[in-house]
């Protein structure tokens, strides 16, 4: 499949971002424009915000993001191999997913390996209370 | 393996194809938002709208209308770019991902190889969108929900991806369409009750929907990360918030309850079965929001690592050795 057959993609995202172009404009063009100073400040139940809120954040936030790419990454590896799974677990051919071939414990060892380092660091970071919110 | 679709992918015909998915997401959203209405209603015990169209069916195209007259408000301190991108980015994503569907056995844009990943990839970059309009907006309730929203997003992601999984494994490819047809003798949530149960609770807390509503929790944080948002700007995260329902309510039907396959002996066409499923898990969804109370962010977090992750991986390894053993 080549990257020319993404291109209906590409298409619909131009015609969604025109869209919201459009729409956005129709807003504008149709909505009254009267801003005062209380209407432009930022909303905080009625009080005055005292300071800007991009503050330090709980550190619990970025370590359960470092934790989504490791994991995120290895889930996006295991979708080849389940795809390949019955290839990798036969010795001859796969004729309509029935393994024509001797059978081989490859494509389960291969996953078991990978799924071990997984659930080890998630057993890691458990007992190490690194998700837990306080 | 290349499979005939309705449409043949000219310009021409996919421009239309756009243009006729735009006014289904449009229609889906006012639809959606007016079930939502009646649905909390009658859980209620009250009528809900009533007065504009026979059950007050056009009640949602009389507030687009309104929505559109509202004045676009744009606070002082802002950070420009992010805050005027945001809701673009949200929205835009969903189109592209509602038209990777088979809405029957000849009726699909395009069949791609690897449409289960496309389909996360564009997900993923809704995400990003809610980001993007918690942190421009400069309010500590509008990033406080953004930081929560993508926390919990990112948590259910994993085991929402872990538990596609299993349904690759037994159909042997990550093309929508031929998922669909390899149900034909027996539906996959018939072999994978479980993976389905962990991937709808792990999709109602992607689209951030009750019990998982933390984001937006509006007796803590007004309205979440939209907060700052009014008028047009606000409308397109709502109809980006129903179209991702829909969207994540799509994939369950094709991948768990058969698509656009029903029974053989039953003269009905295939697109009837596909939106009858969807929109019975749209309304599972709407069921759930007025059973179960909210999570506690906590408790919510430590569900996805503790219970759901390692419940997917348990599920897919069983798979995995069934699949070894049978065949």
């Amino acid at each position: 499949m080549s990257l020319t057959s993404y291109l209906p993609i590409a298409v619909l995202l131009v015609i969604a971002l025109g869209m919201a172009a459009a729409l956005t404009l129709l807003a504008r063009l149709l909505g009254p424009s009267r801003p005062t100073a209380e209407k432009l400040l930022p909303y905080e139940s009625g009080l005055d915000p005292e300071r800007t809120p991009q503050l330090r954040f709980g550190v619990q936030f970025y370590r359960v993001a470092l934790l989504f790419l490791v994991f995120d990454i290895e889930a996006a590896f295991f979708y080849p191999w389940a795809v390949l799974y019955r290839e990798l677990s036969c010795s001859g051919e796969v004729f309509q997913g029935v393994c024509q071939g001797q059978s081989t414990p490859f494509g389960l060892l291969l996953m078991l390996v990978f799924l071990a380092v997984l659930v080890l660091a998630l057993a890691y970071v458990w007992r190490k209370k690194a998700l837990e919110w306080d | 393996m290349t499979l005939h679709v309705l449409w043949p992918n000219t310009a021409l015909m996919t421009v239309l194809a756009g243009a006729v998915l735009m006014a289904y997401v449009a229609f889906n959203g006012m639809l959606l938002v007016w079930l939502e209405r009646k649905v909390s209603a009658r859980f209620q015990r009250r009528l809900g709208p009533t007065e504009v169209g026979w059950a007050g069916l056009l009640q949602s195209a009389a507030d687009v209308i309104k929505l559109l007259a509202k004045q676009l408000i744009t606070p002082r301190h802002v950070d420009r770019p992010l805050y005027h991108l945001a809701p673009v980015l949200v929205f835009v994503p969903v189109l592209a991902g509602i038209s990777l569907f088979p809405f029957d056995r000849h009726l699909q844009l395009h069949d791609f190889n690897i449409g289960l990943v496309l389909l996360f990839a564009l997900a993923g970059l809704g995400f990003l969108g809610i980001f993007m309009a918690g942190w421009g907006s400069n309010n500590k309730y509008a990033l406080l929900g953004a930081m929560r929203a993508v926390a919990q997003n990112i948590a259910y992601e994993i085991p929402l991806i872990l538990a596609t999984l299993p349904v690759v494994l037994l159909a042997r490819t990550m093309s929508l369409r031929e998922v669909v047809e390899a149900q034909h003798q027996l539906w996959f949530i018939v072999q994978q009750p479980v993976a389905f149960a962990i991937y709808f609770i792990a999709a109602v807390a992607e689209t951030n929907r009750a019990p998982f509503d933390i984001p937006e929790a509006e007796s803590e944080l007004v309205a979440g990360f939209h907060t700052e948002y009014s008028g047009m700007r606000f409308a397109f995260f709502f109809l980006a918030e129903y179209t991702n329902m829909t969207i994540v309510c799509m994939i369950a039907a094709t991948l768990f309850l058969g698509g656009y396959i029903g029974p053989s002996w039953l003269p009905v066409p295939g697109w009837v079965w596909f939106f009858g499923k969807v929109y019975l898990l749209l309304l599972v969804m709407m069921w759930l929001r007025w059973t179960f109370p909210r999570l506690r962010f906590d408790q919510l977090m430590s569900f996805a690592w503790g219970v759901l992750i390692p419940l997917a991986i348990v599920n897919l390894l069983l798979t995995a050795v069934a699949i070894k053993v049978w065949r």
